[in-house]
């Protein structure tokens, strides 16, 4: 077969093919994937979905072995071994961003495990999401409490895993919340405004409500919103929820637990985000404030930038990268893969990277495990995680 | 965040019938030509500011190539290698419509990365580079991989070949 007989035949197949618009309903999925992604605080997925499938909202979860760059040289990732100090010292940046501000480099999800445990985290290194015999209030406070079930589906979520500062878990139970969905009728997880900051409370959001357990009494209250809105809804402080006026707006109002409407015209706390955010912000008493962000460019070499999912973290005019690799043109990782989860302390910052906690020393090339996220029935199920202040 | 859809919509109007077709060749397969074109429409969407000043034919080119090879090795053993969409209701009409039968029969012999080569470079008209730039993999191996794909194709389909020398 000639190769002008091949072009000709293959143009004649494919000159029959037509199909309907697809552009108005590729928008709207994008736009709902990074809504919920930067609204929910959601953690990960537990399992690799198949993403043409019916085009499924995926908003995370394990990475296809898709082809990716290599990586780059890593100098001070440890393998494993008994839990050992953070090392101190920076190194120089992997890269930097176009606009010239420090990248470096996350470990390879393969390199994951290998990685040495740090020690400051009040995290069990085991986050067991499995079915919880032991139903309790545990210590009056959660720093994690992971929502399962089928989470966008018209089941809801079936449990509630809370793990306390003790490593202690025990489930929730969470009878009284229903599925929520978002004003297109689309499922969402009820669990976008999560731990409050000092682990206190959790707030599960409805359709039109905001439902508030408090660990130390095991009550709950009901907190009444405009329909649709609580998707929308976050900690401003530990007795205090923001509500936007409209969804991914910037200002909104603000609720105590006991349902009474505080404040209007309140700026969404965390500033206005920056462009490409998503997740939660976490900041630190040091003043940093770390975020995820989907379009983050950088410099991997001469006069060619590459985009990349990364951790953005910021303190005034200060910016530290941390870019996760591999970089989205490899689609090594999912679109909106990794959230911020918070800090262990002033110089280290956490975040999730599918089933795992990982944390990062600002300005170096030191990588560590936090926890890893076990118990989810991988295809069945789905989670997502929510975390108090770690570094209380 | 107008501006933006509208780009985009303007974008995505004008190369979604292309996409769909290269998709099709891509897999046999309609209806999953079409949802790897939705699948990577949105995330051009998604991704749309940093994309909308470099190559979005590129990247969603690419995205369509990754997430086939990627259904291909969940579903490689439910598949049976002849799925391509066969129209095999009534009598051949024509000679034309027998070679397009037979090369989507033959394609579908193909693994998804040679058949990726051969859509690319002869359907698409992308060069070694382009070709190689969407596969993730070097120029050489887009040669290789297109002498390869050539050989199956023709020991696939040696009707193929005859066809072509009663044309001559």
């Amino acid at each position: 077969m000639t190769e002008h007989t091949l072009r000709d035949t293959l143009n004649d197949i494919a000159g029959d093919i037509t199909g309907p618009d697809l552009v108005d309903r590729a928008w709207a999925d994008a736009t709902r994937r990074r809504r919920r992604t930067q609204l929910a605080a959601v953690g990960a997925i537990a399992a690799s979905v198949a993403v043409i499938a019916g085009g499924a909202a995926v908003i995370g979860g394990t990475p296809d072995a898709a082809p990716g760059p290599s990586h780059p040289p890593s100098s001070t990732r440890s393998p494993s071994g008994s839990p050992s100090p953070l090392p101190s010292g920076q190194s120089q940046p992997d890269a930097r961003t176009d606009e010239g501000d420090p990248v470096w480099f996350s470990p390879s999800v393969p390199e994951e495990p290998s990685l040495q445990w740090a020690t400051q985290s009040v995290l069990p290194r085991t986050i067991d999401a499995g079915d919880v015999v032991h139903v309790g209030v545990g210590s009056g406070s959660a720093v994690a409490v992971v929502l399962v079930g089928d989470l966008s589906g018209e089941y809801g979520p079936t449990r509630a895993v809370v793990v306390d500062r003790n490593g202690s878990h025990t489930a929730l139970d969470i009878g009284r919340l229903e599925p929520a969905q978002d004003q297109d009728g689309n499922g969402a997880a009820p669990l976008p405004a999560g731990l409050s900051p000092d682990g206190r409370h959790v707030a599960f959001t409805q359709n039109s409500s905001i439902e508030v357990y408090e660990f130390a009494s095991a009550q709950w209250q009901s907190v009444d919103t405009p329909d649709w809105l609580a998707e929308g809804a976050t900690w401003l402080d530990n007795e205090t929820l923001w509500v936007p006026d409209v969804l991914e707006g910037e200002v909104g109002s603000t609720y105590a637990l006991d349902g009474r409407q505080t404040a209007r015209d309140v700026p969404k706390p965390g500033g206005k985000p920056e462009d490409g955010g998503y997740g939660p912000t976490k900041s630190n008493s040091a003043g940093w404030h770390a975020q995820s962000n989907y379009q983050v460019s950088a410099k991997l070499r001469p006069r060619e930038s590459v985009g990349f999912e990364a951790l953005v973290v910021r303190r005034g005019e200060q910016r530290r990268i941390l870019a996760y690799w591999p970089p989205y043109e490899g689609e090594g990782r999912g679109v909106q893969c990794c959230m911020a989860v918070g800090w262990l302390d002033e110089e280290t910052v956490a975040y999730q990277s599918g089933d795992r906690v990982l944390a990062w020393k600002l300005g170096a090339d030191s990588h560590f495990q936090v926890a890893e996220i076990t118990g989810v029935a991988s295809g069945d199920e789905w989670y997502v995680a929510t975390w108090a202040d770690l570094d209380r | 965040m107008r501006d933006e859809r509208e780009a985009f919509s303007a974008w995505a109007r004008e190369r979604q019938l292309g996409l769909l077709r290269t998709a099709y060749l891509l897999t046999g397969d309609h209806q999953r030509a079409e949802d790897l074109v939705q699948e990577a429409l949105t995330k051009v969407a998604l991704r749309w500011r940093r994309l909308a000043d470099s190559n979005p034919d590129g990247y969603a080119r690419r995205v369509l190539v990754n997430d086939n090879i990627s259904w291909w090795r969940r579903r490689r053993d439910e598949v049976p290698l002849e799925n391509a969409d066969r129209a095999t209701d009534g009598p051949l009409e024509t000679e034309y419509a027998e070679r397009r039968l037979l090369l989507l029969a033959a394609l579908a012999r193909l693994t998804p990365r040679q058949r990726a080569v051969v859509v690319l470079r002869y359907y698409d008209d992308l060069t070694v580079d382009a070709t190689a730039e969407a596969l993730g993999v070097s120029a050489g191996t887009v040669k290789s991989q297109t002498n390869l794909a050539l050989r199956r194709l023709r020991e696939a389909a040696p009707e193929l070949a005859e066809l072509l020398k009663e044309e001559r």
